[in-house]
């Protein structure tokens, strides 16, 4: 028989066997999920390695070829390696503020080449200075490629686990690999700043990312005077008080952050920016929810029209508008001398049960508006339409000026039309007949094209 | 989500380049015409002169004086290079070699993303006020636009390190409708953050990094800052 102290043995035994058997079975299996994880991490960098590899190779080939068709071919490359490379080296677990500038790097690069690619497409030939731009970044995409290289020794030879980079913080030991990482990724940083400032038409280009707001020029407004702005916009008769919520101020375009009390509203007060300079509207969103939808999306149209007129927005005219959640989000834009002005864009958020405005957003409206010199176009509208493809059945032409990602405007005919029941719009220069975009309408069932 | 956003990405950059050298390859093998050109691509050109009313003659397929003519009447009207040539940027003018700028930078934001976005702010800002919620969306979507950062929504949302929620599985979290709504009206360009790359809780964070950058504004329990 049992006494009772070989039963509590047994029960013992039983528990400590069982936990260290499952402690094991878990201690497998966290190890097979760390490996699976450093093989994902190492598959990023191996791919990072072979690309860099690859922008270098491809940049060398561009100083010295002397066809446009291998250039382009170049040109491609290098950008959608430079895309792979950036996409693989943010996908490793190094913090941010260490790669940052190396992304920065492989972005420009990508994004210059492509800029090189439609220049070279479009027949013109490339600068000296373009030509010496690209042989100073092969320099640096060389640099870039053998401190990486040196990396994956050091990763190869087992000195670094990504996984135990992960857990940060959780010894010194572990820290120390983090920081070997970082501090590498912080000397490329170093050396790379020094790469030439890169002065092209692309969404990512130097001189494009330095465009001061032609706003901040204007005269700056007290807070008073701001308030008073935003309880006219929201109207009088509903403010019950107005505070500031947030005195920091960025410094792209430097705000009054105000938060509005409504009168007989216990929750939900209405947020709404004026820029210090001008005192010009930024957005404004109420935040209270949206009861059953009374009001047809034509109907709220025209109550924006109206809005916008009072307050100053005069000449817009509705492109699109989109409904979700009872709320018509609807797109007005700027027309001047019939054309239309695509960058000075206003949306309204309106709200389906009682017509109230519910959300404004006019940044883009308030960095680009402007008294336009609009020349006249120099090509006819008949020879612009000979540019159009014949497959679309023309429904509507207008004349209309379209921001390009670089924050270039380009003077455009506008041809809307249909293809195989689907909707396009086709934007033709109206200076020299080229193609410039093409639109297709994704039609939900919730948005509407309103032309 | 990721996989497939890395799997998609790369497929469709590699089918945009292929599409721009087939367009290229039609409209090189089409480089250039000049007197005493022949083939189907003259009599293309002449047909086009014709319609716009430069050229007189019946278009056949050679390139005489007459052709030459119609095309310096042509440069000269639309403010080319006037040569007598057709290069690719006449080509392009005339509408006879489109190239087709359809390019999609990556940071194009597809609406299929705001389920993603909806989730992530879900699992970062739940009992922030609502502006607090657009203003987490609004950062996500302005780093899609900043070079240093991924260009799309999921290459930022998953970017190794940059969102708690994702380390301790909040995006997994049952999703609130504010969340949802405020990834809406960050998509819609709404943008409470007046331009902010970064946000932290003061009262949490560790990085002591965050805190030297400067503030552009208080919401809720986050600061944002560039």
């Amino acid at each position: 028989m049992f006494n009772k102290r070989s039963f509590l043995a047994i029960v013992v035994s039983i528990i400590v066997v069982g936990t260290s058997t499952y402690s094991f079975l878990l201690y497998l299996d966290r190890k097979e999920y760390r490996n699976y994880l450093q093989a994902q991490y190492q598959r990023s960098l191996y791919d990072l390695i072979s690309n860099v590899d690859g922008i270098q190779v491809s940049l060398s080939k561009a100083q010295v070829t002397a066809t446009p068709k291998q250039a382009l071919i170049l040109f491609g490359d290098i950008w959608r390696q430079a895309s792979i490379a950036q996409d693989k080296l943010n996908s490793l677990p190094i913090s941010h503020q260490a790669i940052g500038q190396t992304t920065k790097f492989l972005t420009q690069v990508g994004d210059f080449c492509y800029s090189l690619l439609k220049t070279v497409n479009s027949g013109q030939s490339l600068t000296e200075a373009d030509m010496n731009t690209v042989e100073k970044l092969t320099d640096f995409a060389g640099y870039l490629n053998v401190q990486l290289h040196e990396l994956e020794r050091e990763i190869s030879a087992g000195n670094i686990d990504w996984t135990e980079i992960k857990d940060q913080g959780s010894s010194t030991f572990n820290r120390n690999l983090a920081e070997t990482v970082d501090v590498k990724f912080e000397r490329i940083a170093k050396e790379l700043q020094e790469y030439p400032t890169l002065i092209y038409d692309g969404p990512f280009a130097e001189n494009v990312l330095n465009i001061k707001p032609r706003v901040l020029k204007e005269k700056e407004v007290s807070l008073d005077e701001a308030k008073k702005i935003a309880a006219d916009i929201i109207g009088k008769e509903r403010v019950a008080s107005i505070s500031q919520y947030s005195d920091k101020t960025s410094d792209k375009v430097p705000t009054y952050a105000l938060s509005v009390k409504v009168r007989g509203r216990k929750d939900g007060d209405i947020n709404i920016d004026i820029s210090k300079n001008g005192g010009h509207l930024v957005y404004m969103l109420d935040s209270r929810s949206v009861g059953k939808e009374t009001i047809k999306i034509k109907k709220a149209v025209d109550i924006g029209i109206k809005f916008l007129e009072k307050h100053g927005y005069k000449s817009m005219i509705p492109t699109y508008a989109l409904k979700y959640d009872n709320v018509a989000v609807i797109n007005y834009v700027y027309v001047q001398d019939k054309v239309v002005i695509y960058p000075d864009q206003i949306k309204l958020k309106i709200a389906l049960d009682n017509g109230d405005i519910v959300g404004i957003e006019a940044q883009h409206y308030m960095i680009a508006h402007t008294k336009r010199d609009i020349q006249k176009p120099r090509i006819s509208v008949d020879e612009a339409r000979s540019n159009v493809s014949t497959k679309l059945a023309i429904k509507n032409v207008r004349l209309s000026i379209i921001p390009m990602e670089s924050m270039k405007e380009v003077f455009c005919y506008e041809f809307y039309g249909e293809y195989k029941g689907e909707k396009y719009i086709v934007y033709i220069n109206a200076m020299d007949g080229t193609e410039e975009r093409i639109l297709k309408l994704i039609d939900t069932p919730n948005g509407e094209l309103t032309m | 989500m990721k996989r497939v956003v890395q799997m998609v990405l790369p497929l469709l950059i590699v089918f945009f380049i292929i599409q721009i050298l087939i367009q290229y390859n039609s409209s090189v093998s089409a480089a250039a015409y000049k007197l005493g050109s022949k083939g189907d691509m003259v009599s293309k050109i002449e047909t086009k002169l014709k319609s716009l009313g430069y050229f007189k003659g019946t278009p056949d397929n050679y390139f005489g004086s007459d052709t030459k003519e119609a095309v310096i009447k042509f440069q000269k009207a639309r403010g080319l290079k006037v040569d007598g040539v057709v290069g690719s940027a006449t080509l392009n003018a005339l509408g006879i070699s489109t190239s087709n700028n359809t390019a999609s930078r990556g940071n194009k934001i597809q609406r299929s993303d705001v389920s993603l976005l909806g989730r992530i702010i879900n699992g970062e800002g739940r009992g922030e006020p609502y502006i607090g919620q657009v203003a987490i969306g609004a950062v996500i979507v302005n780093r899609t636009r900043d070079p240093r950062f991924p260009k799309t929504i999921a290459g930022v949302i998953y970017q190794p390190g940059a969102f708690t929620a994702i380390a301790d599985g909040q995006i997994n979290a049952k999703l609130e409708p504010m969340p949802q709504k405020a990834a809406n009206d960050a998509l819609n360009g709404w943008d409470p953050s007046g331009g902010a790359i970064y946000y932290y809780n003061p009262a949490k964070t560790t990085n002591k990094w965050i805190w030297s950058r400067p503030i552009i504004k208080k919401i809720g329990k986050h600061v944002f800052c560039k």
